[in-house]
């Protein structure tokens, strides 16, 4: 199916724009303008780092470290800030008000704006899942997206069921005891790799999905989801899932069978056309309720 | 490091994405089918090959374009700059800027490296200040 340009903005109109955007990564979730995306992302669960930038340079840095409750303690995080902005600095953190009370009460967290711009804000928070989170704003000029939008939004997601991931536009979520194997952030083709012990699913998802169907139809994108040592087990069948935001999508289902009979093994993949985002959507996964499971998560929006 | 090699060029992300690219070749691309473009340029060869190869002068090149390329060489006025291209790109197509941003300046260096497209001195001359 072609789309015009009018068709295409049509579509997309059905989903309402947003001056901001998620990004979620190893178990975090914050909402940042939507002219800033990561390029940089480092580390796994336990300590890693994030760096967000808008076409003019770096906006937010991330930086997260395992720690135990019994370590947090107000000398520590002012040492983070220290490290970051120097003694000044740690010196003027403060912790920020009680909405309720509206007082500053001592807690978890510290936060330093810079009196001068072009500046670093920092912001230092231990979260539930006994990690120390640092972001570092670069503040161009005195607002309030730091404290408005990404520390009013700024969420541990790691002991919900699911854990959304946001990152370049790829949107889903994933059983949380799944953890982030690999990850691969082209222009126009974003995958991300989650295993545990024995299950796996890959989501991947590329832009823009009209003209990549013109080359490839849809049967050969899944074709090419062949795991090597897999053989497929019959033909494609069509498959139709709801996303949780509601809309519906179409596409192809494969099963795929270990070649060699050592080892017991399945796998299933999906690719879907999202119509309405221009997206192709493709998923492997070890089992088809996974796949399901998964699929119906991407694209829709993770808070 | 090599001898006689010219000290490289140091132009700042910002530099770049003010820049205005223009056309070297007043060439409208023709559409084959849907999406597909066909853009004709005449052959000029350069380097080596402008040295000891005697083209005819009416050897032409063509070069495949789809709709993002399409949209990038119209935009490649003299007028728009490099920035506008990519929100341009980023707009129509519901891709984030960093998505856009990478594959409009690989396609634009690839159009640059072929000959197609070149920065006017004044942008030149601002990059090198």
């Amino acid at each position: 199916m072609t789309l015009t340009n009018a068709s295409r903005d049509a579509l997309a109109a059905q989903r309402p724009p947003t001056a901001t955007q998620p990004f979620a990564w190893q178990g975090w979730r914050l909402r940042v303008p939507r002219s800033w995306n990561a390029v940089r992302l480092e580390g796994d669960f336990a300590k890693g780092h994030a760096l967000l930038a808008d076409m003019d340079g770096p906006r937010l840095g991330v930086r997260w470290r395992s720690m135990k409750a019994k370590e947090i303690d107000a000398e520590l995080l002012r040492g983070v800030i220290r490290a970051e902005a120097g003694d000044d600095a740690a010196r003027r953190a403060k912790p920020l008000p009680d909405p309720d009370t509206n007082s500053e009460v001592p807690s978890d967290h510290l936060l330093y704006v810079d009196r001068e711009v072009p500046g670093r804000d920092v912001f230092v928070s231990w979260m539930g899942s006994e990690r120390l989170v640092e972001l570092v704003y670069h503040a161009r000029r005195r607002d309030d997206v730091l404290r408005g939008e990404i520390i009013a939004t700024f969420a541990d997601t790691s002991h919900a069921n699911s854990t959304p991931w946001a990152v370049l536009g790829l949107t889903c979520a994933v059983p949380s005891d799944l953890r982030l194997k690999s990850h691969r952030l082209n222009a126009g083709d974003h995958l991300l790799e989650f295993v545990d012990a024995k299950r796996f699913v890959v989501v991947r998802q590329v832009a823009l999905a009209e003209m990549a169907l013109r080359r490839t139809p849809l049967a050969k994108w899944l074709a090419q989801q062949k795991r090597a040592g897999y053989r497929a087990t019959g033909n494609p069948s069509p498959i139709e899932l709801t996303l949780c935001d509601g809309r519906s999508i179409s596409g192809l289902i494969g099963r795929f069978r270990r070649r060699l009979r050592l080892r017991s093994g399945e796998c299933v993949a999906l690719a879907l056309h999202d119509e309405a985002r221009d997206r192709l959507i493709l998923i492997d996964a070890s089992d088809e309720s996974l796949a399901r499971v998964v699929a119906q998560t991407v694209g829709c929006d993770v808070d | 490091m090599p001898l006689f090699q010219d000290k490289p060029r140091t132009t700042t992300p910002a530099q770049t994405l003010d820049a205005h690219p223009v056309r070297m070749f007043d060439a409208e691309p023709r559409e084959q089918s849907a999406g597909q473009w066909r853009l004709t340029v005449p052959y000029k060869p350069v380097g080596w090959a402008a040295r000891f190869l005697r083209v005819p002068q009416d050897v032409t090149k063509t070069f495949e374009l789809d709709d993002l390329g399409k949209l990038v060489w119209d935009a490649c006025d003299g007028k728009t700059s490099v920035r506008q291209v990519i929100r341009t790109l980023a707009a129509r197509y519901h891709l984030n800027e960093r998505e856009a941003e990478v594959s409009t300046l690989a396609f634009l260096r690839t159009l640059m490296r072929k000959g197609l497209i070149g920065i006017p001195a004044k942008d030149a001359k601002d990059d090198q200040k």
